[in-house]
């Protein structure tokens, strides 16, 4: 079995999601997807059971040109700017949830041991690295289709972070800041070199050769009606 | 209508937002950084909820039945009813 491997650079919030939707229709039973990504300009995602405006600073995101979408997945709000997404889209997945969390995400671990860091999967969907949080995940399935996404941290900015997330005080913010300081962690590497690593990581987890692919012309179309339609809609941003 | 709110450390976060009066859920906002397998099943949660009596037993006895053909990471029915109960200032924070 081969893995369809894309890298897709760097783009809107909206059309990021909206291609990740567009994949998980274009994906063919045998042929999981592999998709490498980043973010520009940089973004804050909420999970799909969050409250946009309960979590996020919309007009802070404004001011600094930040974007925001609510993506398919649950989990918490994530601050992407200097980090490396993966997304892993397949028909063939383990039935258990827990199982094919762990399947995947030892395509980063493996692939963050050929940096030099040893990492591991901790249930429910975080990687850890020297006792803090280098990855997050999270996962979704419709229609017999897996999406799991997910970030590696290259760099943090915590204090830009949570300028641009709501907290209940401001004396709370600095306590949440430095309980994240203590808690996160990056890579520190560049862009180029961790995909290189997580390619490895991937194929040697998933047991399956990449095939070298592109986003086709029709895919592109798809990605960008969805995100102009859906993910940058207050419809689907303001859901909750 | 009484309206409450809670905000719950469980497995993830839980944030509920509750109606109620005469001590029964008119109705309620589940939001937090939870999964739900299918997610679609949020919903049909609150619908669940709602109707329910302020009362420990039936608000995990409802959410234990949600859980048996819906998967969640992050919350169970013990941790739900706790936020429910909070909300409505039947419980401590």
């Amino acid at each position: 079995m081969t893995i369809r491997f894309l890298e897709t650079g760097a783009h809107a919030a909206a059309f990021n999601m909206g291609l990740d939707e567009t994949l998980m229709k274009s994906v063919r039973p045998g042929e999981p997807i592999l998709r490498f990504y980043a973010w520009k300009p940089p973004a804050v995602s909420i999970g799909y059971f969050q409250s946009l405006e309960d979590e996020v600073d919309l007009a802070e995101c404004k001011r600094q040109g930040v974007d925001v979408v609510r993506r398919v997945t649950g989990g918490g709000a994530v601050f992407h700017d200097a980090e490396l997404t993966y997304s892993y889209i397949s028909r063939e997945y383990p039935a258990g949830i827990i199982d094919s969390y762990k399947l995947i995400c030892n395509g980063i671990v493996l692939g963050l041991a050929k940096v030099g860091i040893q990492a591991q999967f901790v249930p429910i969907n975080d990687i850890i690295a020297g006792g803090k949080k280098i990855s997050g995940n999270a996962q979704t399935r419709k229609r017999g289709v897996l999406l799991q996404h997910g970030t590696l941290l290259l760099q943090v900015d915590v204090d830009r972070m949570f300028s641009l997330l709501k907290v209940p005080s401001e004396k709370m913010r600095d306590k949440l800041v430095q309980n994240v300081k203590e808690r996160v962690t990056s890579v520190n590497r560049s862009f180029e070199e961790v995909a290189t690593a997580l390619k490895s990581g991937f194929q040697e987890a998933l047991g399956d050769s990449l095939r070298e692919s592109a986003v086709s012309g029709a895919e592109k179309e798809m990605a960008e009606k969805l995100a102009k339609e859906k993910y940058a809609s207050k419809e689907w941003n303001f859901l909750r | 209508m009484p309206e409450g709110k809670s905000v719950l450390k469980a497995q993830k976060l839980l944030k509920i937002t509750l109606h109620y009066a005469d001590d029964r859920i008119h109705a309620l906002q589940i939001r937090g950084d939870f999964f739900m397998h299918p997610e679609e099943d949020l919903e049909k949660l609150e619908k669940k909820m709602a109707g329910s009596v302020l009362e420990r037993g039936e608000l995990e006895q409802r959410a234990k039945e949600f859980l048996q053909t819906t998967q969640v990471f992050g919350f169970d029915e013990k941790s739900l009813a706790e936020a429910i109960l909070q909300a409505s200032g039947k419980a401590p924070p």
